[in-house]
Order: C-alpha cells, then structure tokens, then sequence
C-alpha cells in the first residue's frame, strides 16, 4: 500500500480574491472567488526556502525603502543606467556575462558595476545622484558573493572621501533601525553609532600580519592580506581602510602616502568593513582623461595577457571626462551583504529570494 | 586535478602525497583583487585538519579514493580480514588502522571501506548494527521505566551502558557513530 501524505498547508490557503471583475458586468458588480486549484500535495523546495525567508525579505525591502528615504533626504537623484553596455569595467579581475549584440552589432556585457554611467552624469551637471543597480559578475559565488547582486552607488561632485564617509557613518544606524535591529548591537562587536576607526592599508599589515606590504609580490601582499588582514577589519567596530596601494587604485585619484608608506603615491580608496566583510569600496574619483585612458589601456594589457575578453575602451566615458568631470567622490555598497549582516545571516542567499 | 572552480565540501584530494576531503571551501576576493579559494581539509588517514589558500584556476590532485561495499570476514591477530562483494577480492588491515570501527565488525557484516590506492584507509560500519551481550549483571525483568544503566560487553570486546532489563546473552541493536545501545532485537 502506498502511503500519501496530506497536502501541506500552503500559506495563502483559503485566501480569497475579493473584487474581480466578471467579464461583461459593470464595474460595480464585483465577484468573489476562490483563487487556488487543488494543492498538487508536494511542495517545491525552492518555494519552501523562499517562504521561509520572510523575516529576511521584509527587512530587506525595510533597507531598501530607507536607503531612498535617505537620500531623497539629501538631495540625492535616484537614477538608473543601463545593464547592457559595451564597457562593463576593465579591471583585470572581473568576468563580465555577454550580452548579445546592439542595434549597430556591437557585442555588450551585462555590468560589472554602474559607475561608468553613474560619472557621465556628474560630466552632465548632475552633482549628487545614487543608483540600486543590479550588477552582474560571472564566477563569483560563496558565502559573501553572488554572480548577481545588488549595488548602492552615490556620487558627490565638489567634495571628498569625507563627505562619503559621513553619509556611511550616517547611514548604516538608520539601515540598522529599517531592518528592525538595534544600531549598537545589530552586529556583533561593531556599534554602528560610535564613529568610525580609519587605519591605512600600510598600517593594517604591520598591525595585523607584521609585514611591510610594498616588500611583497602582489600575489603574496594579496595572499597575506586575504588570510590575515582582512578576517580582522571591522571586528571591533566599523572600519575604514585608507590608502591602497597604486596597482589597485583601480578609477581612484593618486595622492602622497599620509603614513611613511614607501609607495611614492597610495590610491585615494576607502574601504568600509564590518566583522571582516567588505562592506563599502569609496574613491575620490580620478577625473583626469588621459591617465584615466592610459590606466584602461594597462587594464586591456593585463586582460589580454591573461586571456580574459578585452571589451573596446568606453570612449563615451573618455570623452565625457576629456569635456570635464567635477572633482568628486563616490561609492559602491553591496547591499546584500550588508543586509546579511544586520539581519544576522551567514550567507549572502539567504537575504535574496532567489539567489543566482 | 581539480580547478578551484570545481571545490566544494566533500571533494577527496591529494596534497603532499596525502588524501584529503575538502571540509569547507570560502570564495574569497577583495574589492579590486584577484580571487582565492580559502580550502579546510580533513586528513583521511589521520583526521588532521589542514588549511590552505589557493588562487582562482589553481589546480589540485585528485585523490585515487573509492568507496567499496565489503563483507567483514574474520579477524586474525590483529589483522582483519575483508571481501569486496563485487570482484571477491581479499584484503586485510590491522586493526588500528580502522579506529573504533572494529568494534561493531561481526562476521559477514557490510560494511563500505574506503580505498585509497588500492589500500584500505577506513572502515564505515552500517549506522546501526545487532550485537549479542557475552558480559553483564542478569537483567532485572519488568524495569523498563527507571532509565537506570548497567555496564556490558558485546562479542567483539566493546563495553557500553545498556538498561538494567537487558540480560546476559541477549541481542541489542547498537547505534556505531556514537557506540550507544538503541533497543533490543529477538533472535
């Protein structure tokens, strides 16, 4: 004899549709009915983790709302770039999804982040704007990493990192409060309203793994800084780390160390981690055409060694820079993480309804 | 060989000309950075945990590890003595090789023994196993309520707590991941 279970419960079981039209009545005659077919007796796993997720989901439409509320708040346009584009970021380490092909047959990808466009605004006069994008990154999955995820971006033209670390210092107690969590205690160890500790990416190595990071090959400073330096930013407290090193200065101006650091220049990158997660990666932008050019001639250089698709330069962007960009600052914060983290989570997925 | 790309828990490498099962395996990639795999082995033989970075496209052995249903068949001073039920093959292996698997190991159980280059590396008796009682104080009848325990001692020499209803002789079902008495079985 074979046993069958009895359907599952299904959440909205017995709900009703109140208000539908019946075909060729008056608008005012509204019917109700019954919405569900018989259960088919099995639930799908995938709807049973997504059901699951409520708590989850609610607070992250909570962070979502709020991050819009904030800005709007000050002065900030909410805009939207395209996904598909011919440039989706050079650097060496990103693999872009294609995209198929444009209206002229060019081949496009899908973003690896929207700053390209976000800084065409800034060019365009627009001096304070921000995006929720969904950018796209091939061969990215783990604990902290999805293929695709969502990007918070904002840009201040006529001012610096300074400006964007206020708004992250006051940001994030009010993204903790929307998620429903108390901002001192939301993330263990890091009271989000205390102001944020600064140390340099120089300072963090002899602190944290006793090195000289320019003594070391990138691979081997990449190596240390992944095992040693990382897993302890942020674990007491919000952390910005200041001052990369010139090979990762990535769209980052180039300034004089602060800190006896025997790099000639450092790259004017901020980073913002909590526990040990990056949360927040900040530049004061380089606005300066020609090196901007020559660094993505270097990045195509480095792709092509490495057998990774070159996408042509994004003259559009080029262009709008050799015409003027406003010196400015700007960020990107993954939101998903964040959210992980003020909602308790250990895995980025579990704050998506369906993570990729 | 593995690429990095292709770890994930449960993989069965080898490293340094030793087998390992990835236990955990974190992507890691600072912003701007180049990727890494954040590897926790499990030494198969020892039980030693191993870690190790490796970059994205990094490549590993993989280990030459099968998992081979095998009938135990005797034991013989100190070694034991198995036969892969598919080609018939014997093999043997002392016994301290096999850890506390040997204590739940009666003639003709199943059991699936992993291979690693054609050697015997561990043995996984079945989760539950019937073992006959050969030591213990006679069994007080009807106390089945009281939850009161009293040493014994089954065939192969392995002491557990058993109830205080349970006699001498008798056949009882024992759970081998924890070595704990589940219930009795009628023979």
């Amino acid at each position: 004899m074979v046993l069958i279970s009895p359907p599952e419960p299904r959440p909205h079981d017995g709900a009703i549709i109140t208000g539908e039209l019946s075909p060729g009545a008056a608008t005012s005659e509204l019917r109700t009915v019954r919405v569900l077919t018989p259960s088919s007796g099995v639930a799908p796993a995938e709807i049973l983790r997504v059901a699951a997720k409520r708590p989850a989901l609610s607070a992250r439409a909570a962070v979502l709302d709020r991050i819009r509320a904030f800005f709007s708040a000050r002065g900030f346009l909410e805009v939207e770039t395209p996904a598909r584009v011919l440039n989706p970021g050079l650097e060496p380490h990103l693999v872009a999804f294609p995209a198929g092909r444009d209206r002229d047959g060019l081949e496009r990808r899908l973003i690896t982040s929207p700053e390209l466009h976000l800084k065409r605004l800034l060019c365009a006069g627009y001096e304070r704007v921000f995006e929720l994008a969904r950018a796209f990154r091939d061969e990215e999955h783990g604990r902290l990493h999805l293929s695709e995820f969502t990007l918070l971006e904002w840009y201040r033209a006529y001012q610096n990192l300074e400006a964007i670390a206020a708004d992250l210092a006051a940001l994030l107690p009010e993204l903790a409060t929307a998620a429903g969590r108390d901002p001192r205690n939301a993330i263990p160890g890091a009271d989000l309203t205390r102001p944020f500790t600064t140390i340099t990416y120089a300072q963090a190595f002899r602190q944290y793994a006793h090195l000289e990071p320019w003594a070391l090959t990138i691979d081997d400073r990449e190596r240390a800084f992944i095992e040693r330096v990382e897993p302890r930013l942020g674990c007491d407290g919000p952390v910005l780390l200041l001052e990369y090193p010139p090979d990762v200065a990535a769209l980052a101006r180039l300034v004089p160390p602060s800190d006896g650091a025997e790099w000639p220049l450092v790259a004017a990158r901020m980073e913002l981690y909590l526990g040990g997660v990056e949360i927040a990666n900040a530049f004061d932008e380089l606005t300066d055409a020609n090196e901007q050019r020559a660094r993505h001639l270097e990045d195509q250089l480095a792709r092509t060694s490495a057998g990774q698709h070159v996408p042509p330069l994004d003259e559009g962007f080029l262009a709008a820079l050799a015409w003027g960009m406003p010196p400015s600052a700007g960020v990107a914060l993954g939101v998903d993480r964040l959210i992980m983290l003020l909602t308790g989570a250990t895995d980025i997925g579990e704050v998506r309804a369906f993570p990729t | 060989m593995y690429s990095t790309q292709e770890f994930r828990k449960g993989l069965k490498v080898e490293i340094d000309g030793n087998p390992y099962i990835i236990i955990d395996n974190q992507f890691v990639k600072p912003g701007k950075g180049q990727a890494f795999s954040r590897v926790r082995f499990k030494n198969l033989v020892t039980g030693n945990v191993l870690d190790r970075t490796f970059k994205s496209g990094d490549q590993v052995a993989k280990a030459d590890i099968s998992e081979d249903t095998m009938q135990f068949l005797y034991e013989s001073g100190g070694d034991y003595y198995f036969m892969n039920t598919t080609t018939y093959e014997q093999l043997s292996t002392p016994g301290e090789k096999i850890g506390d698997a040997r204590f739940f190991l009666t003639e003709n159980l199943e059991c699936t023994v992993l291979m690693w280059n054609g050697r015997p590396i561990a043995v996984d008796p079945p989760n539950f196993v019937e073992m006959q009682i050969i030591e213990c104080d006679p069994g007080i009848k009807g106390d089945t309520v009281s939850g009161a325990t009293k040493p014994a001692k089954v065939s192969t020499g392995f002491q557990l707590n058993v109830p205080l209803f349970v006699d001498n002789g008798e056949w009882i079902r024992i759970d081998t991941r924890d070595g704990s008495y589940l219930d009795r079985v009628k023979k």
